[in-house]
């Protein structure tokens, strides 16, 4: 047996040993698999949320129905700010929906939909599926179901219960609490607010927005469980109506002067440092080519220029250059424009 | 029971008593009985065994210079492989192929799909290889597990595929195409297994050891073209569409109606319609509202995109329409195709390239290339490759049959039905050295065909007259006698001329290899051989002939009611039909049948006496 048997093989012994009840049944036949019911049970309600994209960020989300009369939860983000947030219910119905709250620091919304939906997630105040339990996660990822075709499933294990202290420059990235992390590739574009479920059908807690390393480049996949869920639905503490003040963008620069060769197809390469900028404090130098800002690729122009507008001042972050043949990696905070 | 097995059942749980009861915390319970450690044992066993049926037939697939990467799966145990159209354009017309045996085989290219990225290659150097048949993709449902195989990152080093599980995560999914018309997967499977850089073409397997997609494509964004848990096949149901026409040696085009559907209050009508199409001609309007396609109820336009993507130019296709005065209609038509760019021919850069060998067989491959896409798409480009392969399934028709068994000549009687209300009686005799007889009575008439195995002999009314094979071929009672001893012969359907598979079709309901036969003078007939048993399972059987390929003029003969005479196996109930439709104007269906060991000689010779 290869070394993926060898891993499942363990995974599963894990999850035999560790949970006792749970035992995945092999799929024999022609008898539906051991996470058909869960999907089925599931898929009413799903929604797919689709609002204004900016830049690089997507518009569009998965969202899943709390309430027999139109509420859905769903990730917070940059989609919600344009004017009209769309709602797409399981049988292909859309509706236009109103944001009842947003928070910033569990990165989750609240939305309405004028519709009866009778199909709706618990959200429990227990931790719901234990370390080494089959999770199933459900969500739009690239948008690949339209209307009413059933949003994908994917097939993971939940890794660990923790919680993160992480506080990243770029916005809406930033994430502070309890999470589940789990084995499936759940950090994709548009998968935020998709559903992960035991294999029984309840609700572990909701996928997470991507949180991408810019060190590493590297991702968490996870799931905001469902007691923060049912705390931000049911209204505690630290929750806000109002679109983020930090929403507004600053212009700002770092000190250097790129190569225009005409065209914003072309590598971002210094021409020449201002001096006394932060790009001189950090010591880059000309024919440097930046490569990455913030953990994001800058492949030209274009890219550098839609980088600078998600950063802040002061905020210092990775930036990658090409020096020659080698990689050079500085620290640098972008400076008011003047 | 290996060494492993004997491991796992026995010692394993008794060591793991020992080992965890004292301290270890990662297994809790005590309760944890020799039951549970055996069902994980025996599912770890079924999952290896699932693997171990279908790896014998991946094929890690490489150029003339063993180099690049994509994968392939052995589909037949001739050596017929499907891979992906990008990896042969990748790789070339011909090249390597390395099987988890260890060894390497060559291979060569048949034909190519580029619309829906699919295409066979032959290989060579065994006459039976391992292969794993195609199941059916209608069936696959989301969560069902999913293995892929291939050879991602060009990791083998001894040709074993990587193997990798996911679950379906969706299905009847779409990804739009790249260039002209190429590329399109439409009705595809979506899975989590990964997918990565060399999987491509190669297989998705189930658990119940048959092939139901070939994977190709993923969904890639920020993080470059590694998996992200998006992976997506071409569906196995598409695939069986496209084989005839494939291993005609084809560059085939996908089907269009040249009409487009839209979704207009919950309706799904049509919006877009080009006036010379088959399908306006046969009675399709704008703001025709589209009810049933391909046998399918079309709920929105996204379904009907999804099903077209999966049928190959020429394709009967079938749709049921309600006008806006609400009266339904049944229209069925073959397609048109959707057409490629052609390849612009890069000159080479002169003399000095011509001299390098490297660049020259770079050159060269470019060469075959260009000319492969470049070739007039539904042409056969190899008609003795095709042959090969007609001659094939007309060996698997009489192994289905089991026609070469024992020398005799079955007997069949029976009715000869119009509308249900009986019109005549027939007499077959078929012997299995390839004569043939046919009493045909209608109207109180008596006609009587008969063939020699030199000549064909019609007797009407006292009057015996020699007939041509066109002549003998027109004549229903005949025609289809003649085809069906035609299994019996050393080569089938030889006395018809020269066999060619001419494409894909449906035929009776089922997908079907269409072949021509070219006789040395006259018109052609063509002959319609089923794939696949009603289970699903490979299976050649002839079920249409005709002299037409609509079975327009003249109508169609189809053939059903397989039951076995003596030894062999023979269709009891035959039609004539009409159309694409196959809308049935006389049956013939034969209630009593017999084997007999030996029968005179005068029986299928002329000069015999008519009641």
């Amino acid at each position: 047996m290869n070394i993926f048997g060898w891993r499942i093989a363990f995974l599963i012994g894990c999850a035999v040993l560790m949970t006792g009840n749970h035992l995945a049944v092999a799929q024999q036949k022609d008898q539906p698999s051991f996470i058909d019911q869960a999907i089925s049970n599931s898929q009413p309600k799903m929604v797919k949320v689709f609002g204004a994209s900016a830049g690089k960020v997507e518009g569009f989300a998965t969202g899943i129905v709390v309430s027999k009369d139109g509420l859905i939860l769903s990730s917070q983000g940059v989609f919600l700010d344009g004017r009209q947030v769309k709602v797409v219910l399981s049988d292909g119905a859309e509706h236009i929906a109103t944001i009842l709250k947003r928070d910033r620091e569990t990165q989750l919304s609240l939305l309405k939909i004028q519709a009866n939906t009778p199909r709706f997630f618990e959200l429990s105040t227990e931790a719901v599926g234990e370390k080494g339990d089959w999770v199933i996660a459900l969500s739009n990822a690239f948008k690949v179901a339209d209307k009413d075709e059933p949003v994908s499933a994917m097939l993971g294990v939940i890794s660990l219960r923790t919680t993160m202290e992480a506080r990243l420059t770029k916005r809406d990235v930033a994430y502070r609490g309890e999470l589940v992390l789990i084995d499936a590739i759940t950090s994709n574009p548009g998968a935020s607010g998709g559903a992960v479920v035991t294999p029984n059908g309840k609700l572990v807690g909701i996928v997470g927005k991507i949180i991408n390393s810019s060190e590493t480049n590297t991702r968490l996949n996870y799931a905001v469980p469902s007691s923060v869920l049912h705390e931000f639905v049911a209204g505690k503490a630290s929750v806000t109506n109002e679109p983020q003040p930090v929403m507004e963008r600053q212009d700002v620069e770092f000190g250097v002067v790129l190569f225009k060769l005409g065209g914003r197809n072309n590598p971002a390469y210094i021409d020449r440092v201002v001096r006394g900028s932060p790009a001189a404090k950090a010591k880059l130098k000309s024919d440097d080519m930046i490569v990455s800002i913030a953990g994001e690729k800058i492949g030209n122009l274009k890219d550098y220029a839609e980088s600078l507008k998600s950063l802040r001042a002061e905020e210092e972050v990775l930036m990658i250059v090409k020096r020659g043949v080698e990689m050079v990696r500085v620290r640098i905070a972008p400076r008011l424009k003047k | 029971m290996s060494k492993q097995h004997v491991g796992i059942r026995f010692v394993f749980p008794w060591l793991m008593c020992i080992l965890i009861s004292p301290c270890c915390q990662l297994i809790a319970d005590d309760d944890l009985s020799l039951e549970d450690r055996q069902r994980v044992a025996a599912i770890e066993r079924y999952r290896i065994q699932a693997i171990n049926r279908v790896i014998q037939s991946v094929v890690a697939i490489y150029d003339e210079d063993r180099q690049g990467g994509g994968s392939g799966v052995i589909i037949d145990p001739s050596g017929i492989v499907l891979t992906n159209h990008h990896v042969i354009m990748g790789a070339g017309v011909k090249g390597w192929g390395g099987l988890a045996d260890g060894k390497l085989y060559r291979w060569k290219l048949i034909g190519t799909d580029p619309g829906g990225d699919l295409a066979i290659i032959q290989l060579e150097g065994k006459s039976v290889f391992p292969a794993t048949p195609l199941g059916d993709s209608d069936k696959v449902r989301v969560g069902d597990w999913a293995l892929a195989m291939g050879n991602p990152f060009i990791l083998t080093e001894d040709q074993a595929p990587t193997v990798t599980l996911g679950i379906v995560s969706g299905v009847k999914r779409y990804q739009p195409g790249a260039g002209q018309n190429q590329l399109v997967y439409g009705n595809c499977i979506q899975v989590d297994s990964s997918i990565n850089p060399g999987n491509s073409g190669g297989p998705l397997f189930n658990f119940k050891g048959e092939v139901i997609g070939i994977n190709g494509r993923g969904s890639f964004k920020e993080r470059g073209r590694v998996n992200v848990g998006l992976g997506y096949a071409i569906s196995a149901n598409q695939i069986k569409n496209f084989i005839p026409d494939l291993l005609a040696t084809k560059l085939v085009e996908h089907a269009t109606l040249d009409a487009s559907f839209s979704d207009r209050g919950g309706k799904v009508v049509c919006s877009q319609l080009n006036r010379d199409a088959p399908v306006a001609t046969a009675g399709l309007d704008l703001g025709d509202e589209l009810l049933v396609f391909e046998g399918e109820k079309v709920k929105n336009a996204n379904q009907f995109t999804n099903l077209i993507c999966t049928l190959p130019e020429d394709w009967p296709t079938e749709l049921l329409i309600r006008k806006q005065d609400g009266t339904e209609h049944q229209i069925v038509v073959r397609t048109f195709g959707l057409p490629y760019a052609k390849p612009r021919v890069r000159g080479g850069q002169g003399g000095k390239d011509e001299e390098d060998p490297e660049k020259k067989k770079k050159l060269e491959r470019q060469r075959q290339m260009v000319a492969l896409l470049s070739a007039n798409p539904g042409d056969i480009r190899y008609p003795e490759i095709n042959r090969g392969y007609a001659q094939r399934i007309l060996e698997r028709w009489k192994e289905s049959v089991n026609a070469d068994s024992s020398t005799g000549v079955a007997k069949l009687s029976g009715e000869i039905l119009e509308g249900g209300k009986a019109q005549g009686t027939q007499e077959t005799w078929l012997a299995s050295d390839g004569r043939i007889r046919v009493n045909q009575v209608m109207d109180g008439l008596l006609v009587v065909y008969q063939y020699d195995g030199n000549s064909f002999w019609q007797t009407k009314a006292g009057e015996t007259t020699e007939l041509s094979l066109q002549e003998a071929q027109s004549r229903w009672g005949f025609e289809q006698a003649l085809m069906m001893g035609s299994v019996f012969r050393q080569k089938p359907l030889d006395i018809f001329g020269q066999v060619l598979i001419d494409g894909s079709d449906k035929a009776m309901g089922g997908n079907a290899y269409r072949f021509k036969v070219v006789p040395s003078e006259g018109d052609a007939v063509y002959c319609w051989f089923s794939m696949f048993d009603l289970k699903g399972k490979p299976k050649v059987s002839l079920v249409k002939s005709s002299l037409e390929r609509d079975c327009l003029i003249g109508g169609g003969s189809t053939f059903a009611s397989w039951t076995q005479v003596g030894p062999v196996q023979l269709p009891l109930k035959r039609q004539k039909v009409l159309g694409l439709e196959e809308s049935i104007e006389l049956q013939v269906i034969d209630s009593s049948f017999e084997w007999l060991e030996s029968v005179g000689d005068d029986l299928f010779s002329t000069n015999v006496q008519t009641k």
